[in-house]
């Protein structure tokens, strides 16, 4: 950001516009305080302002009639509009009931069979242990 | 209009997992959301009543943006389309439903810009070509048709920017969500918008 007063107010013009309304608490207050000592600044907001208005004055565009109808045709002609997933009809809700219910007993199940599946695991590897010791135990005794 | 649309004034309307049930003549009167929720219903008087309310707005926007009215009335019976068929997505109370309608026409017309010519991107530098001289008819004296001229001239990511937050009044946050941008990054593309525009109009006015 430059020092010069001015040109931190036209940045701020540029990025906000003319009206401070528009414009953050903080460069508000400044470009406040700045306008009401320096006419260029207000030159510089005038300007920017001018060209708002210009803007804003633009001719509206309307929506050919044609094109209008022509839209409201094809939406006649589709069928109903889509509704989301979650909330097609009483069929869909009961399924969603059903699969929600299902869920608790699916977890549980997934559950237990991975803990057996540990369990079995750790007791695959003890008995390999104690299996290994032995034979261990055994050269060192021959 | 079909005519069971007509004769089904009182829509089952389901959306985002709430029923309600919406008739026609209360979404004449109705707030945006409300027609919206109508519409997902399949409420065609809602439909036409968005359409009335906002089919000026989408039009000019695109007109501006494309630069040909017969894109632009492509893109805004797409634009409403898609409202028809989506309505149901719409989310009350996030987004204003102009912004999000201006959403779908802005994504709507990058998809066509990149059809027409694949490089083509909002982020090019490129002005929009002049295939078809809109403005340049008008005498180039008329402070509007200089004005927009000078906006057909600009970037496309800078003049979708200018005219969304000059031209149809969103916020620049709201800009930032149409064009799927960060506010600082809006902010900085009307910062360069405006500066072109200036300079273009002052150059106009004291030619060297």
């Amino acid at each position: 950001m430059s020092n010069d007063p001015l040109q931190e107010l036209e940045a701020g013009l540029d990025r906000w516009g003319g009206e401070l309304a528009r414009w953050p608490a903080a460069e508000a207050r400044s470009a406040r305080a700045l306008l009401e000592r320096s006419p260029a600044a207000r030159a510089l907001q005038e300007q920017a302002l001018e060209l708002e208005r210009d803007l804003t004055s633009l001719r509206p565009e309307p929506l050919p009639e044609l094109a209008k109808a022509q839209i409201l045709e094809r939406a006649a002609r589709e069928a109903r509009p889509e509704a989301p997933a979650a909330a097609r009809g009483p069929v869909a809700r009961l399924w969603r009931g059903a699969l929600a219910a299902c869920l608790p007993l699916l977890a549980g199940y997934l559950v237990g069979a991975s803990s057996a599946y540990n369990d079995d695991a750790r007791y695959a590897d003890a008995v390999s242990e104690l299996v290994f010791t032995a034979s261990f135990e055994e050269t060192i005794d021959d | 209009m079909a005519a069971s649309a007509i004769a089904d004034a009182t829509a089952d309307v389901h959306v985002l997992g709430r029923s309600r049930q919406v008739t026609s003549t209360a979404t004449a009167s109705g707030n945006d959301d409300q027609l919206l929720l109508a519409i997902a219903g399949g409420d065609h008087y809602a439909f036409t009543e968005l359409v009335n309310r906002h089919g000026d707005a989408v039009h000019g926007y695109l007109l501006r943006l494309t630069g040909t009215r017969s894109d632009a009335e492509d893109l805004t019976q797409e634009t409403f389309l898609r409202v028809w068929r989506k309505a149901g997505s719409y989310e009350p109370g996030r987004v204003r439903a102009s912004t999000w309608l201006h959403r779908i026409a802005h994504n709507l017309c990058i998809d066509s810009f990149r059809r027409a010519r694949p490089e083509r991107s909002l982020d090019d530098i490129e002005a929009l070509g002049s295939d078809e001289d809109l403005y340049r008819a008008q005498a180039a004296r008329e402070t509007v048709a200089r004005l927009e001229l000078a906006l057909r001239e600009l970037p496309d990511n800078q003049r979708a920017a200018l005219l969304l937050c000059q031209v149809q009044g969103f916020s620049n946050a709201e800009a930032a969500e149409i064009l799927g941008l960060k506010v600082r990054a809006v902010e900085s593309l009307l910062a360069r918008a405006r500066r072109s525009l200036r300079k273009r109009l002052q150059s106009e006015e004291h030619p060297p």
